[in-house]
């Protein structure tokens, strides 16, 4: 059974405004971690809150664990888990009470809430700290406490939307190893980041979503295969303001696919390397800009984004 | 939920102090304030002020208007000189010879504009005077028609004639046979009759109370900006729960949070400053849950227009003050214009604020107090119709 039927889904906030997501249909299979992957303003999060009833779509609709999220959004919100992009937690109450509310908030009670929620704070590291005010965490342990609250009630299908978002690697870390305990223990997962990284290590299949629109779809080796042969080539330079000048002087040069700056990088996609390096180190020498590092990438997903989009997951 | 509001609200000792603390602190200050319109804690329409009467007139019309003086809530003291810082009142002394004659007499009134009692006083003399100028004229016109019908003959009896004719309307007018019973439009206008409003400290606990729980209740305005602010709202909305579940339950433990401090203000009103607030125990409860209702739903109301947490501080602060000085709840509306208490009837405080005062200074049932609390409950259910139309509609 999927778990998440998407059909056409369409959101508009305003009615002549733009669409913030433009016919989105995908589906996600019963424990299957899906990852939608774009860059900010993307669209995830209101895909995310159209799945989650949140928001109603303007066209469109989608199953939910069987459930029509426009006709049935309470079957829908019983049988899901959602952690949002910003925390959402009382930070005046402690981290066992904020579990027992949002326990409570979802039907749940009695014996079997109290176990959960300390089986919760143990899973999460979080039993030393849970008498404490959860204002008093870290921003680690605040993420922890979050993604417990979205779990409880074991859903089939947990909606985490960028719940890694602002936090040190190493908390990083320890959410997406629950993310994929989670996993294991049959979960199905829809997953938004604009962290290829993170796609790219969780997911069994990505939607690559941008400006609305769903522009691929597969697992990491089928959208990798969509770039063909392409490598893509990572420059960082001493003058980071410079990197558009050399993406516009290196345009037209032979073998050269896509490219794109941002943050101080110029990334670009091209068909061989070993021909296209040595005429783009040429020509940023004759552009008087000096090159800091170059790093050579087997195709992934930045070089799919940048091979669809034209842009880098960052611009 | 409504747990969870408690423990949210009360996590902070600093809490305590605004909750109950400082409204009884105000009460204080305020019913200090308010002593010198009740003059020392009486009712108004006890009150009585003295006034001291130098009169060069010894007649029997000086002694009528003295008694009407005294009829009229005055204490009359007939001095040889009038005394300073006192109200006085001069006599002259052809003043029975010239009343009697159907001439225009004078006297005068010496006032402290200082003294709140005043108008008062002005007022009563006015009453007393007129009362006694008609009497004259009525006396003087039978008079006049027994001369003419012959009953009265001599000047002896002509005078006894209109002495007695004098003294049976000046009974009249103190006792009328026929009393206008003034009404306003509104059934439920029981308060608003001039000289018979709260003491001093009734007002000051009622009006305190209203303004401070005003704030905890329009405080439901907060309550889901703070959610939205905190990211909790977005979740409370994927959770299995209505929108009406998550609103009514927001709603209702701010109606609890109210009603525990009208409570300990109550209680504390009785207790510290000897308020009788505990002599109609339902007709209380029933006016202040409606008060509860109408002002959380107004919370609510606002609730849907605010977009940050200082807004809906200043919102609720401001407005909460605002309502409460407006509806009488920091001085007796009785001393406003009739056209100021017409206006302000669109103002839940300004119902609160008469059924709370009814309760105190006339001993209101609960059949007194019932239109007041209907009309705060229609106001509760407008507000809160719209507020939840409004949040229903909210992405």
């Amino acid at each position: 059974m999927s778990l998440v039927e998407a059909r056409n889904l369409v959101k508009r906030y305003t009615a002549d405004g733009p669409k913030a997501v433009d016919n989105v249909s995908f589906e996600i299979r019963d424990g299957e971690i899906f990852s939608l992957l774009g860059p900010n303003g993307a669209g995830k999060t209101t895909t995310i809150s159209m799945l989650s009833t949140l928001i109603r779509p303007t066209a469109g609709t989608a199953l939910v664990n069987g459930y029509d999220i426009r006709t049935e959004p309470m079957a829908v919100r019983r049988s899901i888990g959602v952690v949002p992009q910003d925390l959402a937690l009382y930070g005046k109450l402690s981290g066992r009470e904020n579990l027992r509310f949002w326990g409570e908030m979802r039907g749940l009670g009695g014996p079997a809430l109290w176990e959960e929620i300390d089986e919760k704070l143990a899973l999460m590291d979080l039993t030393d700290r849970a008498g404490d005010r959860a204002e008093t965490y870290s921003g680690g342990m605040k993420r922890r406490l979050n993604l417990a609250i979205g779990m409880l009630g074991n859903p089939p299908l947990m909606m985490l939307d960028e719940p890694t978002v602002g936090i040190d690697p190493q908390s990083r870390r320890h959410i997406l190893d629950y993310v994929r305990e989670l996993n294991r223990a049959g979960a199905g997962t829809l997953y938004t980041t604009h962290y290829m990284e993170e796609a790219q290590e969780l997911s069994d299949r990505i939607g690559i979503i941008d400006r609305g629109t769903l522009i691929a779809l597969g697992t990491l080796q089928e959208l990798t295969q969509m770039v063909g042969e392409h490598e893509m080539l990572r420059l960082q330079l001493y003058q980071p303001e410079a990197g558009q000048a050399l993406v516009d002087g290196v345009r037209g040069l032979e073998g050269m696919h896509q490219a794109s700056a941002a943050d101080g990088e110029v990334v670009l996609s091209v068909a061989a390397v070993e021909t296209t390096l040595p005429q783009v180190l040429t020509k940023a020498a004759d552009l008087g800009l000096s090159i800091r590092n170059v790093e050579i990438r087997e195709p992934n997903l930045e070089t799919v984004f940048l091979h669809l989009t034209g842009r880098a997951l960052r611009d | 939920m409504v747990r969870n509001e408690f423990r949210q609200e009360f996590v902070s000792p600093v809490s305590v102090f605004f909750f109950l603390i400082l409204p009884l602190l105000f009460t204080a200050a305020v019913a200090a304030g308010l002593g010198g319109l009740s003059e020392n804690g009486e009712r108004p329409e006890e009150f009585r002020a003295e006034l001291y009467v130098e009169s060069r007139d010894e007649g029997p019309l000086v002694v009528a208007f003295l008694q009407a003086l005294q009829e009229a809530n005055l204490t009359v003291q007939v001095v040889e000189a009038l005394p300073e810082d006192t109200f006085g009142l001069e006599v002259p002394a052809d003043f029975s010879a010239r009343l009697r004659r159907g001439e225009h007499v004078t006297v005068l009134l010496h006032t402290l504009p200082a003294r709140s009692a005043s108008q008062a006083v002005e007022q009563y003399v006015n009453a007393a005077a007129g009362r006694l100028a008609g009497a004259v004229r009525i006396a003087q016109s039978g008079q006049s028609r027994a001369q003419d019908a012959g009953i009265a003959v001599g000047a002896e009896e002509d005078s006894a004639f209109f002495d007695d004719v004098l003294r049976r309307t000046l009974e009249a007018t103190q006792n009328p046979p026929a009393v206008a019973e003034v009404r306003w439009p509104e059934a439920v206008e029981l308060a608003g009759t001039p000289g018979t409003g709260a003491t001093g400290v009734e007002q000051a606990s009622a009006g305190q109370m209203v303004t401070w729980v005003q704030i905890t209740l329009l405080g439901a305005a907060q309550v889901l900006v703070d959610e939205r602010e905190r990211g909790t709202l977005r979740r409370l909305l994927v959770t299995p729960a209505t929108r009406a579940t998550i609103l009514g339950g927001k709603l209702l433990a701010r109606m609890c949070l109210g009603l525990v401090q009208i409570a300990l203000l109550l209680g504390g009103g009785a207790l510290i400053f000897g308020v009788k607030w505990g002599e109609q125990p339902l007709a209380t409860a029933l006016v202040s849950v409606a008060f509860a209702i109408a002002t959380v739903g107004l919370g609510l109301l606002i609730a849907t227009f605010v977009r940050t947490r200082g807004q809906a501080n200043s919102v609720v602060v401001g407005g909460a003050m605002a309502l409460a000085a407006l509806g009488g709840a920091w001085y007796p509306l009785e001393v406003t214009p009739l056209v100021y208490r017409q206006a302000v009837r669109v103002l839940p405080s300004t119902w609160a604020m008469r059924a709370y005062t009814d309760l105190l200074a006339r001993g209101a049932t609960v059949a007194d107090v019932l239109p007041y609390a209907g009309i705060l409950l229609g106001f509760g259910v407008v507000f809160t119709a719209i507020g939840m139309w409004r949040f229903q509609a909210y992405e």
